[in-house]
């Protein structure tokens, strides 16, 4: 593989049996079910650069999502293989590993350790990640006393300090108050100078020409183009 | 290569902050906190030694010190078994939204109990230790304890795999689990001795893995009951390859856990 290549994927392709209960072994022996299967993603092919900004846009259940999931190692495709060098974080769901009986302190080093942090990195950075989230007052008080805008910044802030080489961005640029925005606004044009390989999913169309130069267009889970942004995007918006 | 050993380092620490991570919740926000780790234990003792020596009296000298040594084990076994079952669908969100390695999920819960099963055969050494029954201070018999400890805790592990990842695909798994449990309980030799079992039926208790460590541990703490050597010895390679299978079938699942979650 070559070594600037930081994401490729080949042919890769991701079926879902669609299920509308839930599955269980006595119903398996006992009477068979016509599966009814959904092709999420067919026959993508990507190579994403190091240090390249990528935008990907398309409707609702374009195959957006399972794109970044199996990038990011949650599910494996069905067909196809792929490449990743470096560590990947997804801003997908800032609040998935947080536990609501835990401080905020706990919860940093239980959310750190899932982004891939190790727990000598997480010492290093507590500080900063307590700081940039602006919650210094709440830190040492049970998760489930902060609102949802508070755990969506420490969310956040775990996520940037965790020095991702590969970030999954999926529409999260607007979290928290107007002065927290500002703020992570800021990091995120960081990250985009720093020459992290990021992926952007966005419906801001503007902001992905703005972000990223090269762009994919998914379609009903097919790679419907992929070229300078602009010509993506007025392609996207035409149709 | 180096990647491979770091991988393998973050792998036990966030199995160390995961295995935390239960044990803390437990007792977070509780008046008095961590000393129920103590509590709990203990009010069993008391209750199973009041019950057992002054009510029920069966034929077997201390009861209720035999009747101890079984159930903690056999309470490590089953809560671990009957939360890993399901935990996996419990805990969804982390699995369709982060790509740690699932075992953790499954593996601390079974350590959090493993540290209370510590915690609680601690505390009954102690109270064995005041009442003159020495018989566990001998390193013989000790070696003994740990070394059937070890074999419950790889077959909790390869038990725990393969229903908690048959789970994600058949839901009614935990039921059935859960039934199981229940006929196990009597099973095995917790409330009574295997000695007590008649010559011709003690055959059907042998294909039982679990009725070799119970027999051991009784042996090793209270001093009674015997256990052929070889099918001891076959019981343990037979939890061997559980161990074995579990791990296997759960990393093969695994790629498959967020889709059906």
């Amino acid at each position: 593989m070559n070594n600037n290549i930081a994401i490729k994927l080949t042919n890769i392709s991701k079926k879902y049996v669609l299920r509308h209960e839930k599955p269980t072994l006595v119903e398996n022996i006992f009477r068979f079910r016509k599966k009814e299967e959904i092709w999420a993603l067919k026959d993508i092919n990507l190579g994403i650069k190091k240090g390249e900004k990528f935008g990907i846009v398309g409707d609702n259940g374009s195959g957006k999502t399972t794109l970044l999931k199996i990038i990011s190692g949650i599910t494996v495709p069905t067909e196809g293989r792929v490449e990743i060098t470096g560590r990947v974080a997804a801003l997908i769901n800032l609040e998935a590993g947080f536990h609501p009986e835990l401080t905020g302190e706990e919860n940093i080093f239980l959310n750190g350790m899932l982004l891939g942090m190790s727990k000598k990195e997480i010492k290093n950075k507590f500080k900063k990640i307590i700081r940039f989230s602006g919650l210094e007052n709440f830190i040492d008080t049970p998760f489930y006393t902060y609102s949802s805008g508070m755990a969506l910044r420490l969310g956040f802030s775990i996520a940037v300090h965790s020095d991702p080489d590969i970030l999954l961005i999926d529409e999260i640029l607007a979290v928290g108050d107007q002065e927290f925005q500002q703020k992570s606004f800021q990091k995120m044009q960081d990250f985009f100078k720093k020459g992290k390989t990021i992926i952007f999913i966005s419906h801001y169309l503007p902001t992905v020409v703005k972000l990223c130069p090269k762009t994919a267009w998914l379609e009903e889970g097919k790679l419907k183009s992929l070229d300078v942004s602009k010509k993506v995007i007025s392609q996207y918006l035409k149709s | 290569m180096l990647k491979k050993a770091s991988n393998f380092k973050h792998f036990w620490e966030l199995l160390f902050v995961f295995t935390q991570k239960e044990i803390k919740a437990r007792y977070k926000n509780a008046v008095l906190g961590f000393l129920w780790l103590f509590i709990n234990p203990l009010l069993q003792m008391v209750i199973i030694g009041f019950v057992f020596s002054l009510i029920f009296r069966f034929g077997i000298k201390n009861y209720y010190l035999f009747l101890f040594t079984g159930l903690l084990p056999w309470n490590f076994f089953s809560l671990s078994l009957n939360k890993t079952t399901t935990s996996l669908v419990f805990e969804r969100n982390l699995i369709q939204k982060s790509s740690l390695r699932r075992e953790v999920l499954v593996l601390s819960i079974i350590f959090s109990n493993l540290f209370h099963l510590t915690i609680a055969y601690a505390l009954f050494f102690i109270f064995l230790f005041f009442i003159g029954q020495h018989q566990i201070f001998n390193l013989l018999n000790f070696a003994l304890f740990l070394g059937n400890l070890f074999f419950l805790l790889l077959f909790t592990i390869g038990t725990s795999m393969i229903t908690s990842s048959l789970n994600v695909f058949w839901r009614d798994i935990a039921f059935f689990t859960q039934a199981l449990l229940l006929i196990w309980f009597y099973a095995t030799p917790v409330l009574y001795p295997l000695s007590f079992i008649p010559q011709q039926y003690s055959s059907f208790f042998y294909l039982n893995p679990l009725s070799g460590i119970f027999t051991s541990l009784q042996r090793a703490i209270v001093g009674d009951g015997s256990f052929p050597l070889p099918i001891l010895f076959i019981q343990f390679l037979f939890i061997t390859l559980v161990f074995i299978f579990g791990l296997c079938l759960f990393r093969n699942r695994n790629k498959y856990f967020a889709d059906w979650l």
